[in-house]
């Protein structure tokens, strides 16, 4: 019993440092790479993080790059974020 | 015994959700040196993943396009990110 006491300790913590350490940054990504979603959506999604004309052009700009692409690269560029959401420089305390 | 283990519990949890909030650094330098940094240097950035090849390239066709993009309105992007 204390022993698995002992390994469920360990383990949650590595559970919990197993990703980007941000549940919101995950989203956005995932909206960026999502082909269903338009840019007025995008830009509405993000809304709150808009703070400015500029950004909101640049934000519409940066997914009009993503809706371009076809949906290999999309689905690559996705498996290179979790490549890096799931790599040891991800997985050590950042603070 | 019971309460040390019941306030480590806590403790983790409180941990976790602090983990929750906060953007692993690798992924923040990654997100500038896209935006920001030449192609060689994207490479070298996410070399120490080991990620797959058709994993890079694709982060690097995207990238040609987004370079397109002035770099006052990339600076506003990553600005915004970090609201």
């Amino acid at each position: 019993m204390k022993l698995l006491m002992v390994f469920m300790l360990v383990a949650l913590p590595l559970h919990c440092y197993a990703d980007s350490g941000c549940k919101l940054l995950e989203d956005v990504v995932e909206k960026t790479i999502n082909s269903d979603v338009s840019i007025p959506e995008y830009k509405e999604l993000l809304q709150d993080f808009i703070d400015s004309d500029a950004a909101a052009e640049a934000m519409g700009k940066f997914k009009q790059c993503f809706l371009s692409q076809s949906h290999r690269t999309l689905k690559n560029f996705g498996l290179m974020m979790h490549t890096m959401y799931d790599s040891i420089w991800c997985n050590i305390k950042s603070n | 015994m019971r309460l040390t283990v019941c306030l480590l519990l806590v403790m983790l949890s409180l941990c976790c959700y602090q983990a929750n909030a906060i953007v692993c650094p690798a992924v923040i330098s990654d997100i500038t040196s896209f935006l920001f940094l030449n192609d060689n240097l994207v490479k070298l950035e996410v070399g120490k993943y080991n990620p797959p090849p058709e994993a890079v390239a694709a982060k690097l066709k995207i990238k040609k396009c987004t370079d397109q993009i002035s770099p006052g309105k990339r600076v506003s992007l990553k600005e915004s990110w970090r609201a």
